[in-house]
């Protein structure tokens, strides 16, 4: 039986924050194997941890002990610019409440990760306009995330994410401020993308009937992860 | 930039080769058509946005252009100036007709005969005058160019320098020796001007950096670095420096074009002045922008993205109980400024720097003016052994032209083994050149003055000419026994405290006891030797008067009769330089029968004479003055606080958009809301008014301390005493600005937001 591949990995994450005199552990502990080409669901309370542990595992953020590897290399040990050149290279997000950038249009908001990664936008032009088509804001493309419904600039927030096809994608409550119907439309899209492109999939839900989609799920709880028994 | 890289984890250091492909690649990426055309796409859509940096590079390349127009046109002015006033290069003095004869026939016409390379190469005129019934000669020579090594040459090749004479070299050779000085005073006015500027455009883009961090999260969560956020950010300064070059520059050259026209002054640019320009202004956008952009790459994209309707806030929650119990507005903005203190310190400081910087600006153009406004002396003349006698000093200073004549005999007490007896009292605590007097262990032995000798006609000349300040009778130096006039200053710092009436003690060196270390220069250990060593015959004086002589050196005076002068330093009376100031507004003609005296003066004592230029000095002062490019570049930098203010506030009321409709949505109605605003910029106003205006006098004292201390105890500045005051005008003109930027940088921003609401309202009411 072929041996699959470990694409991340984190070992003893800890996460502290201090507010004034109290130290509130986000992360504690955590410990977990993600395979490549798998989608893994992190579920949990509001509060548990688990958009933090979401956010350090993509990079953004910096654990205060433990290591993140990622296809082999430890982001902990990167530099900034490194880990901002892998992050590019590498990893797409989908952030919970899109993040946008106003001032760019949705096409705008789409190529900013080619911009950083010095990419030419022809080469991309195939992949991009598979990409809307399949997000189904083919037409959006030149209007303003203000000018957008809630479920447009989340199409475009994963476009942007998937337009330098990463190897690892994080999504952050990718439906969590969608009605149902768009909710579904949105995950199937994922799902989609990560079978086409051979993706892996990390996505943080508080929405068990999402996670039931993955092919496994881990639940936090006061910053612990443990695998979630079906 | 990083100077190695990440390999497995570990840091490795590039090798030079490594750091230069790599600047070569960065360079490229840098310079990349896409990088500009975005760029220059990008600040013209968003040109509001970016209004406030079209305006800053506006702003400091004005000031680059007034400054080099300055420099250009100063240049031009100085040499149309010396060569209207004479048509030679150099001149030899004093040659006895033997002289000058044996050179003429024995020097220039071989040489005219035998060496076809220099036919021609030098041209002279011999002009003759008679000093006491004998007849000498002063010869002009002229050479192709305005050069002293070629001068010198000559001098040496043809022999021209015999015994009693001088050689006095033209004002166009003497100001040509002292471009290297004025080039090496541009370059430093370039690289101040340079500084203020990058740290003018730093502030505002630290402001933008803060106001757009989430869109550079954004960035660097898809895969900007260092080096691609820089590209990103310095490439929008770029695109608005070149856009804004061409305005900057009509503005900066055309205002100073004006000021020189209107002063009489002669205008010029030099071409090399443009490439100088770009690199000055790319170096200037480079400093401003790579600090911001390293700040912001370091930090977790995360935090960017999290903090941008926070990022000033400082609020706890400990401090939020505070609210329970107050009142809306006032209560409530006061927490506010509690709230935002970060943001509010970081605000006031940027917009209070620019205040400093105009202050500055005015100051040193005053003292500029204080400066030029100095007398020179027009003519100096170096006297022979002999030196010069009351009677010749009288004689010149009567003659026509001459307005007044300086001299000085003076004698260091250093240098004649003596020392003062003063009390503690009558040294500044900052005053450490004083030791245990061995005449008396309670007083103190200072050996750091020298001794003058005063005469009736020097002291008429001084109060003829307001040239010194007195308290008491100086003729009492003179008519009364054992009495003198003493200094209190040191290299323009009041080191001394004397009254009239004060004793102090003059202890003279009788014999030596003992061996002295002669190694080291130190005045006070030379003098705690000489008390160890020396025997003293002590001489008790009374203070007639403290006189300020205006000029100082580095040792305070003490000045007396001839007679006691004699008695004391064992010296003669001779002078052996004396200064001689012109009438001003004199014609060529006064002129020269001015110089001719000074010249057969300097003549009889067997001396030489030379010519300061100082009326060619004082005319390019006059015509094209630093001063007046000073006191423009301090206005531009002052009009650049409000720029800091409303660039700043407006950003800052964004951050507090959501807050003001929340506090809307709970019950504030809009004349609250109004009260609110206005009191928070009263609040801001009036910290503003205060520091700008401790921070401006703080800042100018440190200056006027530099210049007038410091700089003058090393020999940079002297003979100007700056006197620490600051005009009213300024004060009112930094206050006033800052408070009205204050209040109205706080409210606009509001009235806006009402604006946006009520068409959003109208909008909702028609759709």
């Amino acid at each position: 039986m072929e041996e699959r591949r470990i694409i991340l990995e984190t070992e003893d994450i800890i996460k502290q924050y201090k507010q004034y005199d109290t130290v509130v552990t986000a992360v504690n502990r955590a410990t977990f194997r993600v395979f490549d080409g798998e989608f893994v669901a992190i579920i949990g309370a509001s509060g548990s941890g688990k958009s933090t542990l979401l956010h350090i595992c993509a990079g953004l953020d910096r654990p205060n002990h433990g290591k993140v590897i990622v296809r082999g290399n430890n982001l902990s040990t990167m530099s900034a610019d490194e880990l901002s050149r892998f992050r590019g290279n590498f990893l797409g997000m989908v952030f919970q409440n899109h993040n946008l950038i106003p001032q760019f249009t949705a096409l705008e908001n789409i190529l900013v990760p080619t911009l950083m990664c010095n990419k030419p936008d022809l080469s991309y032009e195939q992949h991009l306009k598979k990409l809307v088509t399949t997000l189904g804001i083919a037409d959006r493309l030149h209007h303003l995330p203000s000018e957008l419904s809630g479920g447009q600039q989340q199409r475009v927030a994963i476009a942007r994410a998937l337009i330098n096809r990463p190897q690892v994608v994080f999504a952050d409550e990718p439906t969590g401020n969608l009605d149902r119907k768009n909710a579904d439309e949105v995950l199937e899209l994922l799902i989609q993308t990560k079978e086409l492109l051979g993706q892996t999939l990390v996505m943080v839900t508080h929405d068990l009937s999402i996670a039931e989609r993955a092919d496994r799920i881990f639940v936090m709880e006061n910053g612990n992860i443990e695998p979630y028994r079906r | 930039m990083k100077l190695g890289r990440y390999v497995d984890h570990k840091y490795v250091r590039y090798t030079p080769v490594d750091a230069l492909r790599r600047a070569g690649r960065f360079l490229r990426r840098f310079f990349a058509p896409s990088n500009v055309k975005h760029a220059f796409k990008n600040v013209i859509s968003a040109r509001r946005e970016y209004a406030v940096f079209f305006i800053a590079l506006i702003a400091t390349q004005f000031i680059f252009w007034s400054s080099v127009t300055v420099f250009d046109s100063r240049d031009a002015t100085a040499r149309a100036e010396a060569s209207s006033l004479a048509d030679w290069t150099f001149a030899v003095e004093g040659y006895t007709q033997e002289q000058w004869f044996d050179i003429y026939n024995r020097e220039l016409l071989v040489a005219d005969a035998r060496e076809e390379q220099y036919r021609g190469y030098v041209s002279y005129d011999a002009e003759a005058y008679t000093v006491m019934g004998e007849k000498l000669y002063s010869v002009k020579f002229t050479l192709p160019e305005n050069n002293r090594a070629d001068c010198d040459f000559i001098v040496l090749k043809y022999s021209l320098d015999k015994e009693g004479t001088s050689v006095r070299y033209s004002p166009a050779v003497d100001y040509e020796e002292g471009r290297l000085a004025s080039k090496a005073f541009e370059t430093v006015v370039i690289i101040v001007a340079g500084a203020i500027s990058a740290f003018m455009l730093l502030a505002l883009f630290l402001i933008r950096t803060n106001h757009y961090k989430f869109k550079y999260g954004v960035y660097m969560s898809f895969g900007a670095d260092f080096e691609k956020l820089l590209e990103t950010a310095g490439w929008e300064l770029f695109a608005i420096a070149v856009i804004t070059f061409l305005p900057a520059a009509i503005l900066g050259i055309g205002v100073s074009a004006l000021t020189i026209g209107l002063s009489g002054g002669a205008f010029a640019l030099e071409w090399d002045r443009i490439p100088l320009a770009m690199l000055w202004t790319f170096i200037v956008v480079l400093v401003a922008v790579l600090p911001s952009v390293k700040i912001l790459s370091v930090k977790a994209p995360i935090n960017l993205l999290k903090a941008e309707d926070n990022s000033n806030l400082v609020s706890s929650p400990r401090r939020s109980k505070r609210m329970f119990g107050k009142k809306y507005p006032f209560h409530y903005e006061l927490l506010s400024f509690l709230r935002f203190r970060r943001y509010y310190i970081n605000l006031l400081a940027s917009a209070v720097a620019f205040s400093t910087f105009f202050f500055l600006g005015n100051f040193l153009s005053d003292m500029m003016i204080k400066s030029a406004n100095t007398p020179v002396p027009a003519y100096t003349i170096s006297a022979g052994e002999g030196g010069l006698d009351a009677y010749d000093i009288e004689e010149l200073a009567e003659t026509q032209g001459i307005d007044y004549v300086l001299w000085e005999n003076s004698v260091s007490a250093i240098g004649i083994g003596a020392h003062a007896v003063i009390s503690r009292n009558q040294a500044a605590d900052n005053y450490s050149n004083t030791v245990p007097a061995a005449y008396d262990e309670s007083l103190r032995a200072d050996n750091n003055f020298k001794f003058l000798s005063l005469d009736e006609f020097m002291i008429s000349t001084a109060e003829k000419n307001g040239l010194w300040s007195v308290e008491g009778d100086p003729r009492s130096a003179l008519n009364e026994p054992n009495t003198v006039v003493v200094s209190e200053y040191i290299n323009n710092s009041r080191d001394l405290d004397f009254e009239v009436g004060d004793k102090i003690i003059i202890a003279v060196f009788a014999e030596q006891s003992g061996s002295i270390d002669t190694s080291r220069n130190d005045k006070k250990y030379i003098l705690t030797q000489q008390l160890e060593a020396y025997d003293f015959a002590y001489l008790e004086l009374t203070v007639g008067a403290v006189v300020d002589f205006a000029d100082t050196d580095g040792e305070y005076t003490i000045g007396m009769s001839p007679a006691m002068f004699s008695d004391i330093t064992g010296k003669s009376l001779g002078v052996s330089e004396a200064q001689i100031y012109l009438e001003p507004d004199l014609s060529p003609a006064e002129k020269q029968t001015a110089y001719a005296a000074v010249r057969r003066m300097a003549a009889i004592c067997g001396g030489s004479v030379n010519d300061t230029y100082s009326d060619l000095y004082k005319a390019v002062d006059e015509r094209c003055g630093y001063q007046n490019a000073l006191r423009t570049c301090a206005v531009a930098i002052m009009l650049t606080a409000p720029l800091i203010w409303f660039f700043s506030q407006s950003a800052f009321a964004k951050k507090r958009r959501k807050e003001n409709m929340m506090l809307s949505a709970f019950g504030a109605d809009r004349a609250a809301m109004k009260k609110q605003y206005l009191a928070s910029g009263v609040m801001l106003a009036i910290p503003a008014c205060v520091l700008a205006t401790a921070l401006s006098t703080l800042v100018c004292y440190l200056v006027f301390v530099l210049f007038n201390e410091k700089l003058a105890a090393i020999g940079v500045i002297s003979g100007v005493r700056f006197n620490f005051a600051i005009s009213p005008l300024a004060y009112a003109v930094c206050a006033i600005l800052n408070a009205v930027c204050a209040v109205v940088a706080t409210y606009l921003p509001f009235r806006k937001y009402c604006r946006e609401v009520d068409e959003a309202e109208k909008r909702s009411r028609t759709e």
